[in-house]
């Protein structure tokens, strides 16, 4: 099977800065593929190299297996959403969404049938009359995506589309859009910075930091076994516990933490000796007594937060470092804080990752 | 109003009304009511004013659609003014666009100044610059007999060429400047919404950059086609007895003919011109007067 995206040592430079840092990735077809990093680690640059408007210095990308070298943006396979939608004022929303089509020399009645379809995929029937400036934010949304599938592209290139959206709105637009790929099956690369968008749409999740990828895998897999510490911290809670690795056995590893010895997991690239850094879910600690082979950390109770269905508690504790520990509302009544309280984990649930050198 | 005096309060936005209609009413609209009074009567010597042949009339506007000569100059000019516009229009739309969307920092600064400094020298000034270019044994038609492509001199000069050369040169700026203005309020990322869609350049320009600019060429057009229609150095200078200018004749009028009330009604029909000029570019545009003004 031939990948719908395929990035082979892609590499782009402005000046000296490397924004995208020798990437290679495969995205395969019908897959709602995300690029996922803080503002500045690459992504929108990436995407517009997809898109054909940033030429790569290095490396090479190929759409469902062509190769892109020198093919400009109008010639390609994908269509791209911007951040800001960039929808034509001037025109009318059926203008806008048949653009591509009276672009393709399509005749005016298959482009108004068109046109029509897509407004129904839309759920905006009859509205193809209506100026640009006088629709929600939400119905710009889909008249913008409407436009963009209107040229049946190979890829489907989403800019942080929903960034622009209030809360309730962005949480709707989520499931439409993975609802509407999944319904017209074309392959789906979208990017943005906001963790949980990422967790809930998507099929695979590549994470960037300055301009590498740093992991590719499920949305499961980002959370549970994040490959890296950047990984770790960006994606999701963490409670992170530094130390010196004093034994490995066995995939588990053994630190010498602020906390006296503590054990988890032990991820790729660890050395005895070497420092490294230990990776908690806030869900994965729990409090009470604990059971005789657990792994414990002590701290003060700063404050706690009600949540309605969880309950969050944050500790300070040695060294400096500070603990977040969620529960589940019903199952117990926080202490008062100030008070000193006792954490356990199981060491299965803990991930030993290795700091890369500073 | 109300506006203007909660702001300023009572006194002041009266002192400014006051000077604004004082502007209006003694240095506009007061000296034209006198030309048009002027462009009524006929030409007479100072003793038959008041005189029985003294009265209101059309009888100098008529003489003008009377002048198969002076018809044809005034003809000429709408036709050359245009031609000027056109032209101006179809040399500014890359410059501001490559201003506007392309040039970046440093280079779009060199070039605005480039642009800009010609225009600290005196339009009559530029105009004696390209006489001294076109003329019999100027610059150009040395260099082209220097080169061999020529053995004579060319007559560049004395005829429509170089009248529209000299003034498609001197109203450049004027076109630029709203253009890049429309040109530059053009979010970028929708002129790549465009090229990601698969449109080639020109239909680019065609459905999004120009749509986008209208209110800019309107004003541009304007601008440039009353400051053409208008323009008596350049014809002077750069043209010749083969093309004449319609306020050529006004200022014969004035001046040589010193018949004011001839002169003023001549006056009065370019500025009708002119004026339906506007209204029409407005009707093509589909602009509002206020559109025009941001």
């Amino acid at each position: 099977m031939v990948a719908a995206v395929t990035l082979d040592s892609l590499t782009v430079r402005f000046g000296r800065v490397a924004a995208v840092d020798d990437v290679s990735l495969d995205i395969r077809p019908g897959e709602f593929f995300t690029l996922l990093g803080p503002s500045g680690c690459g992504k929108t640059t990436l995407l517009r190299c997809l898109a054909g408007f940033v030429q790569p210095t290095a490396g090479r990308v190929a759409i469902g297996g062509r190769d892109m070298n020198g093919v400009g943006p109008n010639q390609r396979p994908t269509a791209l959403i911007f951040q800001s939608l960039a929808l034509f004022p001037l025109m009318s929303v059926a203008d806008n969404i048949a653009f591509g089509l009276e672009v393709r020399g399509m005749d005016r009645a298959t482009r108004h049938a068109r046109v029509e379809a897509l407004l129904d995929l839309i759920a905006l029937p009859g509205m193809g009359q209506r100026r640009v400036d006088e629709l929600s934010g939400g119905q710009r949304q889909r008249v913008a995506i409407a436009r963009a599938l209107a040229v049946e592209p190979a890829v489907l290139l989403l800019d942080e589309p929903l960034s622009a959206l209030d809360l309730k709105l962005r949480q709707h637009m989520r499931a439409e859009l993975r609802a509407l790929q999944q319904r017209t099956g074309i392959t789906f690369v979208y990017i943005t910075h906001d963790q949980g968008e990422a967790l809930a749409m998507s099929d695979r999740v590549g994470v960037m930091a300055n301009g590498r990828l740093e992991q590719v895998a499920e949305p499961g897999d980002i959370y549970a076994s994040p490959a890296t510490p950047f990984v770790a911290r960006f994606v999701g809670e963490t409670n992170a516990i530094p130390g010196r690795v004093v034994a490995i056995d066995g995939g588990q590893a053994v630190l010498e933490t602020p906390f006296g010895r503590l054990t988890g997991r032990s991820g790729a690239d660890l050395a005895v000796g070497t420092m490294a850094t230990l990776f908690l879910r806030p869900e994965r600690l729990r409090t009470g007594p604990p059971p005789w082979s657990a792994q414990l950390v002590r701290g003060t109770l700063e404050r706690t937060e009600f949540e309605g269905a969880a309950t969050t508690l944050f500790a300070s504790a040695a060294d400096g470092i500070r603990l977040v520990c969620q529960v589940a509302s019903h199952a117990a009544v926080p202490p008062a804080t100030g008070t000193e309280i006792t954490f356990f984990y199981a060491p299965s649930d803990a991930l030993v990752l290795a700091e890369q050198p500073a | 109003m109300n506006g203007l005096a909660a702001r300023y309060g009572w006194p002041l936005a009266a002192i400014c009304l006051a000077l604004v209609a004082a502007w209006l009413a003694l240095l506009i609209l007061l000296p034209q009511l006198m030309m048009f009074e002027f462009s009524l009567r006929p030409n007479l010597l100072p003793r038959q004013l008041g005189g029985p042949e003294d009265v209101r009339s059309l009888a100098n506007y008529a003489r003008l659609f009377g002048n198969p000569i002076h018809l044809g100059i005034f003809l000429q000019t709408i036709w050359a003014s245009s031609l000027v516009t056109v032209v101006v229009l179809a040399v500014c739309y890359p410059i501001a666009f490559y201003l506007a969307q392309v040039a970046r920092g440093r280079q779009a600064a060199l070039l605005f100044v480039a642009l800009v400094v010609p225009f600290w020298v005196n339009e009559i000034l530029r105009a004696f610059a390209w006489l001294i270019l076109l003329a019999r044994n100027g610059l150009v038609n040395r260099l082209l007999i220097d080169a061999g492509l020529i053995a004579e001199p060319l007559p560049l000069l004395g005829g429509t060429g170089s009248v529209l050369l000299g003034m498609v040169y001197a109203y450049v700026l004027f076109m630029v400047f709203p253009l890049y203005n429309a040109i530059e309020s053009l979010e970028r990322q929708q002129i790549e919404a465009a090229r990601d869609l698969g449109a080639p350049w020109w239909r680019i320009h065609w459905r999004v950059v120009l749509p986008h600019a209208k209110p800019g060429i309107a004003v541009g057009c304007i601008m440039t086609f009353m400051l053409a229609a208008g323009s008596y150095a350049v014809p002077m200078l750069l043209g010749g007895v083969r093309s004449r200018w319609f306020t050529e004749v006004i200022y014969t009028w004035f001046f040589e003919g010193a018949n004011w009330n001839q002169g003023a009604a001549y006056a009065f029909v370019l500025l009708l011109l002119c004026i339906l000029f506007i209204f029409a570019m407005m009707r093509i545009f589909r602009v509002r007067v206020s559109d025009i003004g941001r």
